[in-house]
């Protein structure tokens, strides 16, 4: 038998329908010869053979249904009759499949983020048990403490908890190699934080124990990247010094290109360095950040309990002096799942957008049922048609569940390449750098997402509105085959779903807009400081400036040098640049009042401490409230001096003249002289525009030098950018072994700052502009459906003398109530669920009037876009055509 | 109503009546069934291409296009191998039956 021959036929319907045409024919001429031959005329031969055999259309019908009865063959010519059925209404397959595309595309892109930063378990051997143990300060809210190496050892030694514990403190070193210095990253760990990264030198070896010992610690690890870029990849490099802030550290060992390891890090590490473990006996200052690995079958939470007990001890031994009058510090140790400290601040992003996404498909999902309904309410005819010819049941359901599926699948295999190009692009735009460390794959689990949604898309909303349509042309066809029936509860059904549409649409406009406007407010937030037209750079003297003057007097002639060139006004030296770098939050005393930095005091005895040069405030243009500004007078050895905000006035002196008045920073000690305050300057968001205004003192790089300061510039250009070759020529003329670091205008810094909230304030805006055009698109079709329907009730309309206007207007309202109600209900909606954006939005109220009105006016602007097409139809229709017609 | 005994007793003399020919087109199997039962069946000759296609599909008859001896196109069929087992079983099932009303009857 010829299988291929017939598989060939099968997959042609028309060949296949020609060739059973054919053998009835056959058939029939062979009876009307044997008539004939009988002695009929060829007319009665002819008219006997067609009654005998019976009805030709039905048995075809039946004929063509046996030959695609269930086999593999046969859903392969099913599939191809659907793709030829769907590519001769495009525009019923096209909107379905862009739509399902869209919706499952973008739910996709976000899953895929949540599964790579929050499903998969990170690149490391039982990454599940890693946790990060911090110190925590609790009565100063403080959580994440990095640990002094006393308490690490303590801890390493004494907990049965944990199968391995190490330590790691970050550090900056200048590189010199070459010509050029260069400041690179550099991570000090304990040895064992290799195995437990699961992380093999690519060359040589990683440290021993031996050498986290002090006086051993001058071997180095190169990562792969630096190992390229600054030594050309030799393999001969092990063995040799390279020098790292002018000391001279061996090279014991590479690592591969893939080694990954961060633990929050805004780079990643470019050399690794030996920890010496050498404990402070006070314990008063850390630096480590602590990784361990539980014990096998030990739960996180007895982990934790069996630490708390620990830490209650080091408490009791070393910590106790922190809240000098017997108050409890708060110290303890925290646990934090290694995971969930490095994706902490894209959990509540991520969710956000899921959600967000959610929506879309739910959107997509009620617009494809809404074309299924339309679709399948006018092909009524062309299946009752079919019924009375003899197709079967099972035979009609099955075309529309292949149809459902091709759709399904077209969609599908669209919306993965939407989510493969849409996850890239968000994680390329976004601002958090553990997006890029964690990276993003449509891996099989993400696929396995898409086909999910879009197998539940067409369960749900494909196929149910399909089944429904072959049940109601069976009935249809049971009476006159000829009259659409049931058309009332089909368009109530799809008005609902435009409705519940716009309704989703508009919560999601609501939040975009919430976001939008709470970001403009933000920028509006007067800072206290004028960034524009300023530049800023960041320096860290090397160890070679080891004193204090050397380090003041550089930057003396730094600013000095600054100063010539043409395009600077001003310059200016600090330790913090205000609202962009991390605040210092130092505790001081008070002369005549008692040092409780840690007590239960109305203010908390603490202020963030700024070392600026005298220029600064002028550079700032930050105002003098009271006396005066620092000075070429304050210098190192004469009266020691501070300048202070009007926050730490009004908290410790309200009412006061707190000039003339002395403070320390720390605690009142023998031989530390008092400090004089000076000046009182206004205010300044120094935390940014979303942080409280703290208390501040400011005391003079003379007499308080820092080896690292940030340089701010006034500059006369209007691109502050341009400046910054001749910055690094006025660095370069003082000391050519200093790198100039981070050189951004002010405004640069700022918009980092704000770059998560401009992520999130986007990705819900593109998120709410798509839901709005699938809902508009719905919107169409449902207006544009129902004048389709109603053409004869419009034309006897007009017979009747309607006018175009009229017209117009019956049309335009059906569209505006649906929008209308969408708008409301979504608006409710909104307010009911206000508490999911509450943390996102600053400075406007839930119920914006701004947001509340913009969409209020957005809304029926879309509903008129998409009705106004369908309204020209309806007018357009003419009244004698139609009456002729009836 | 009963439609599958009627399906099966159809299915039953198409495949009897091939195992007596080596090849047949539908005309020639209705005229063939009609002839040998004595006119008694008289099924619209149309319904007999349905179940010719479905046992095409089952693999119990294959086909191929030939000529008649008037020289016209038809589709011929011809009994499988698989075709064979089914007759023999549906024969033996049909006697089953025949009995069954046989003897409720009484005529046994």
């Amino acid at each position: 038998m010829s299988l291929i021959r017939r598989i060939l036929n099968l997959q042609r319907r028309t060949k296949l329908d020609a060739e059973i045409q054919a053998e009835l024919l056959s058939h029939i001429e062979m009876a009307v010869e044997d008539g004939i031959g009988r002695g009929m005329s060829e007319q009665e031969a002819r008219r006997e053979a067609i009654l005998r055999f019976g009805n030709t259309g039905m048995v075809h019908e039946s004929v063509a249904g046996e030959d695609m009865f269930l086999s593999l063959n046969s859903i392969c010519s099913d599939v191809l009759y659907a793709f030829r059925q769907l590519r001769h209404t495009p525009a019923f397959s096209l909107p379905a499949v862009l739509t399902l595309a869209i919706g499952i595309g973008a739910s996709t892109a976000v899953f895929s983020l949540v599964q790579a930063f929050l499903l998969r378990p990170l690149p490391y051997p039982d990454a599940s048990r890693l946790v990060v143990v911090w110190e925590q300060l609790r009565v100063l809210g403080i959580d994440r403490f990095p640990a002094p190496v006393g308490d690490f050892v303590d801890y390493k030694d004494e907990n049965r908890v944990f199968d391995d514990m190490g330590a790691v403190e970050d550090a900056h070193f200048v590189l010199r190699a070459g010509d050029y210095p260069e400041r690179i990253f550099a991570v000090r760990t304990t040895a064992n934080i290799f195995p437990m990264m699961g992380l093999r030198p690519a060359l040589g070896r990683t440290f021993s124990v031996s050498e986290n010992q002090l006086g051993h610690e001058h071997v180095v690890v190169l990562s792969n990247a630096i190992w390229r870029e600054r030594f050309g990849s030799d393999r001969t490099i092990l063995g040799k010094d390279i020098i790292l802030d002018g000391k001279n550290y061996q090279v014991i060992g590479v690592l591969p290109r893939n080694a990954q390891f961060s633990l929050g890090y805004p780079q990643t590490p470019d050399v690794w360095l030996p920890l010496p473990l050498v404990a402070d006996p006070a314990r008063n200052t850390g630096q480590l950040q602590m990784v361990a690995r539980l014990r096998a079958g030990i739960p996180l939470d007895q982990a934790q309990r069996q630490m708390d007990v620990l830490a209650a001890r080091l408490e009791r031994e070393y910590h106790i002096q922190m809240g000098p009058h017997g108050e409890d510090p708060g110290y303890g140790v925290r646990l934090v799942p290694l995971h969930q400290e490095l994706s902490g601040n894209l959990r509540e992003p991520l969710s956000l957008m899921l959600g967000a996404a959610a929506l879309i498909f739910l959107i997509a999902c009620g617009n494809i049922a809404n074309l299924m309904l339309s679709h399948g309410v006018s092909r009524e005819r062309e299946f009752a048609i079919r019924i009375s010819l003899g197709a079967g049941r099972v035979r009609l359901v099955r075309l529309v569940v292949t149809e459902a599926i091709v759709i399904a699948f077209a969609g599908m295999m669209l919306g993965i390449g939407i989510a493969w190009a849409a996850s890239a692009m968000l994680v390329n735009l976004s601002p958090y750098e553990m997006a890029r460390f964690l990276g993003v794959s449509l891996d099989s689990k993400v696929l396995g997402y898409a086909v999910g949604l879009g197998l539940i898309a067409m369960m749900l909303f494909g196929l149910m509105p399909g089944l429904l349509i072959v049940r109601r042309a069976r009935s249809v066809a049971a009476r006159t085959g000829h009259q659409v029936l049931s058309e009332r509860r089909s368009r109530s059904l799809r008005s609902i779903l435009v409705v519940v549409e716009t309704a989703l649409s508009v919560t999601l406009l609501l939040g975009a807009g919430m976001l939008i406007h709470s970001f403009l407010r933000l920028q509006e937030i007067p800072l206290g400081f004028e960034p524009h037209g300023n530049l800023t750079a960041h320096i860290d003297l090397p160890p070679s400036y080891s004193t204090g003057t050397a380090q003041s007097q550089f930057y003396e002639r730094l600013l000095e040098q600054v100063r010539s060139i043409t395009a600077v006004k001003g310059v200016a030296a600090t330790t913090m640049l205000p609202a962009s770098d991390r605040l210092l939050h130092d505790p001081f005393s008070i002369e005549g009042r008692p040092w409780q930095p840690f007590g239960s005091a109305r203010v908390p005895q603490f202020a963030n401490h700024q070392v600026v040069s005298p220029d600064y405030f002028r550079v700032m243009g930050i105002a003098v409230r009271q006396g005066r500004m620092f000075s070429a007078q304050d210098k190192d050895g004469s009266q020691p001096v501070v300048m202070v905000n009007e926050t730490l006035v009004r908290g410790f002196w309200p009412g006061e003249m707190p000039i003339g008045k002395h403070l320390v920073l720390g605690a009142p000690r023998p031989g530390i002289p008092w400090q004089t305050i000076v000046g009182v300057v206004a205010d300044v968001r120094s935390g940014g525009a979303t942080a409280e205004t703290l208390p501040e003192i400011y005391t003079p790089i003379t007499q308080t030098p820092s080896a690292a300061m940030a340089l701010v510039l006034d500059t006369k250009v209007n691109d502050p950018a341009r400046v910054a070759n001749d910055l690094r020529d006025a660095v370069r003329a003082i000391d050519r072994g200093i790198p100039l670091e981070r050189v951004a205008t002010y405004e640069e810094l700022l918009g980092t700052q704000l770059a998560a909230r401009k992520y999130q304030m986007f990705l819900l805006a593109a998120f709410a502009g798509l839901a709005l055009l699938l809902a508009a698109v719905g919107l169409y079709g449902v207006v544009s459906y129902a004048v389709t329907q109603r053409k004869g009730e419009i034309g006897l309309r007009m017979a009747f003398g309607a006018s175009l206007q009229d017209v117009t207007a019956m049309v335009l309202r059906q569209a505006f109530l649906l929008a209308g109600s969408g708008l409301g209900i979504g608006m409710v909606m909104s307010i009911l669920t206000r508490q999911i954006l509450a943390n996102e939005i600053f400075g406007v109220h839930f119920l914006d009037v701004p947001v509340y009105l913009g969409v209020t006016l957005l809304v029926p602007a879309v509903a008129l876009a998409a009705a106004a097409f369908p309204a020209r139809r309806a007018a357009s229709i003419d009244p004698m055509q139609t009456l002729r017609m009836e | 109503m009963a439609k599958n005994d009627l399906q099966g007793s159809l299915d039953l003399l198409v495949l009897k009546t091939l195992s007596q020919r080596t090849k047949l087109h539908g005309y020639g199997i209705v005229q063939h069934i009609q002839r040998a039962s004595d006119e008694l069946l008289q099924v619209e000759e149309g319904s007999i291409y349905p179940a010719l296609h479905r046992m095409e599909q089952s693999g119990w008859i294959a086909s191929e296009w030939g000529t008649t001896e008037t020289n016209r196109k038809a589709k011929y069929y011809r009994l499988t191998r698989l075709g064979q087992k089914q007759l023999q079983a549906a024969e033996e099932s049909f006697e089953q039956l025949v009995k069954g009303i046989r003897s409720i009857l009484g005529y046994a």
